[in-house]
């Protein structure tokens, strides 16, 4: 049992291969659409494990270890891609072959080119809203919300994309590989029907019925998939869960989280049957077994109810 | 058994339960060797009966020891000079994600193989060389598979060896028989790569 524990400060050879078969995993997909050659993906998940190591003299658990090692492995990974596409002009470059969301790849780079006097200009523009469209409309549907609607709230969102924010630069500038407008663009799609929702009651008379999904693909033999997967909230990474949640949680409440919901490695019998993991989380280790399991039931909770207070969707 | 978690919250766990985003379809490989060795190297605490075996002198102790001691000034002034300019000659450019001109700092390994625990312990509470750069090994053939300088010290042989970068032995002395003498004498290993 001892070698399952992940107590701070200590580390066992199960806990390190976990954090490497995670940040392998993350350089090797680090947004969906994106497929990294296994080589390259480990030559980057190591450095980043490496250059994370740098930052501790001591071991800060698994969940801030991890979620540390997964950034800058996904971070690392995106620009490889990017400097690689830039490279090679080409903006399939290591595009996931599995991937039917759409037919190809933009050219990043010139959608993100910009003038004073004429904006984002450049012709790949002209393809962006055919590309998202299909996947815009097919979320908006699930929403309820179709036909003039729809068309209307995404070619608000297009616009979103490229406008001055209050707080930073437009948001077509953000990604560094084109596979992240994809789930960027649903997200925006998704606040802008929560809007359309709010208002609907004032707008009953208009017509709310939209085109079928076949006749959204002239391909018949390559049907597009419409939904972005990526977008949900079960894709979510870690990495992005800590971020926004790491202040809300103690060390201690992240190193349970991560052994019961996150690395899932350890039955929770395993674990509440291990005294310093009983011990780390203020469980009675004399109890009976059912006793400690209500224990770490309650403490679970109210970790996951901290993290869905804090999480930003 | 799985815990009864709250319906209410099963959404934020589900969220959790996929987050490393890792795949049945596409496993990872095993952790690379060096890596594993490295990390662990760098986090794992020295074992409780090593840590506990040799009390912690105070600085003004293991100065006022070696000073006491006839020719060990000299040679202890040596030691701390080495351990300052070392990292500054062996220093090599390493690419790295956090700017491309970072470079890394490395001590030169010094690998004990066959040597008792307390031989480990003891040149780490001596506080003269790095406790990352000293790796117990179980046999000759594993220091001679790493790769790059190191200092070999071989108990059974009765020896310790400088070898350089292309696997030159360009140093080799008997082992001196008490840890001040073998940490001295690694000092002066080094000094030759």
């Amino acid at each position: 049992m001892s070698e399952e524990s992940n107590a701070f400060g200590n580390i066992t050879d199960k806990l390190l291969q976990r954090c490497w078969e995670a940040c392998w995993a993350r350089a090797r997909r680090p947004v969906e659409g994106v497929l990294v050659p296994d080589e390259d993906a480990r030559r980057i998940a190591e450095r980043a494990l490496r250059n994370v190591s740098l930052d501790y003299d001591e071991f800060p658990g698994e969940a801030e270890f991890t979620a540390r090692a997964l950034e800058e492995t996904s971070r690392a990974t995106r620009d490889f891609v990017a400097e690689k596409r830039r490279a090679q002009s080409d903006a399939q470059l290591h595009h996931d072959p599995d991937d039917r969301r759409y037919d190809r790849n933009l050219d990043l780079d010139r959608l993100k080119k910009h003038s004073p006097e004429k904006g984002f200009f450049d012709r790949e523009w002209n393809a962006l809203p055919a590309l998202l469209r299909p996947m815009a409309i097919h979320t908006l549907s699930r929403k309820g919300i179709k036909g003039p609607d729809a068309d209307e709230i995404f070619n608000d969102t297009l616009v979103e994309l490229t406008k001055d924010r209050t707080k930073g630069a437009p948001l077509i500038l953000e990604p560094s590989v084109f596979e992240e407008i994809v789930p960027l663009h649903t997200r925006i799609v998704g606040f802008r029907a929560i809007d359309w929702i709010r208002k609907r009651s004032a707008q009953k008379n208009r017509p709310n019925t939209g085109e079928s999904f076949d006749a959204l693909t002239g391909d018949p033999d390559r049907p597009a998939q419409f939904e972005d997967r990526s977008a949900d909230p079960d894709q979510t990474t870690f990495e992005k869960i800590y971020a926004e949640c790491r202040e809300a949680l103690t060390p201690s409440e992240w190193d349970l989280i991560f052994a019961v919901f996150v690395s899932q490695n350890t039955p929770i019998q395993d674990l509440i049957a291990d005294p310093s993991f009983c011990k780390r989380h203020g469980i009675r280790p004399n109890s009976s077994p059912s006793t400690k399991r209500r224990e770490l039931q309650v403490k679970t909770e109210e970790a996951l109810i901290k993290i869905r207070k804090n999480y930003i969707f | 058994m799985d815990l009864e978690i709250s319906s209410t919250l099963e959404s934020t766990r589900n969220m959790l339960g996929s987050s490393l985003g890792l795949r049945t379809d596409d496993p990872a490989p095993p952790i690379p060797a060096e890596l594993h060795r490295d990390l662990h190297a760098k986090f794992s605490p020295l074992p409780a009966g090593l840590a506990a075996k040799r009390p912690g002198l105070s600085w003004f102790a293991r100065l006022s020891a070696a000073l006491s001691t006839p020719g060990f000034a000299v040679s202890a002034a040596a030691i701390v000079l080495l351990a300052v300019l070392s990292p500054i000659f062996l220093k090599q450019p390493v690419e790295n994600f956090r700017g491309a001109s970072a470079t890394a700092y490395h001590s030169v390994p010094v690998l004990l193989v066959n040597a008792p625990a307390s031989l480990h312990a003891d040149l780490i509470a001596l506080g003269d060389l790095e406790s990352d750069s000293i790796q117990t090994l179980g046999s000759l053939e594993e220091a001679s598979k790493l790769q790059g300088v190191k200092v070999i010290v071989d108990p059974t042989a009765g020896t310790i060896k400088a070898v350089d970068a292309e696997d030159t032995v360009v140093f080799e002395k008997a082992i001196p028989s008490d840890g001040a003498g073998i940490s001295i004498l690694v000092a002066e290993a080094v000094s030759h790569l």
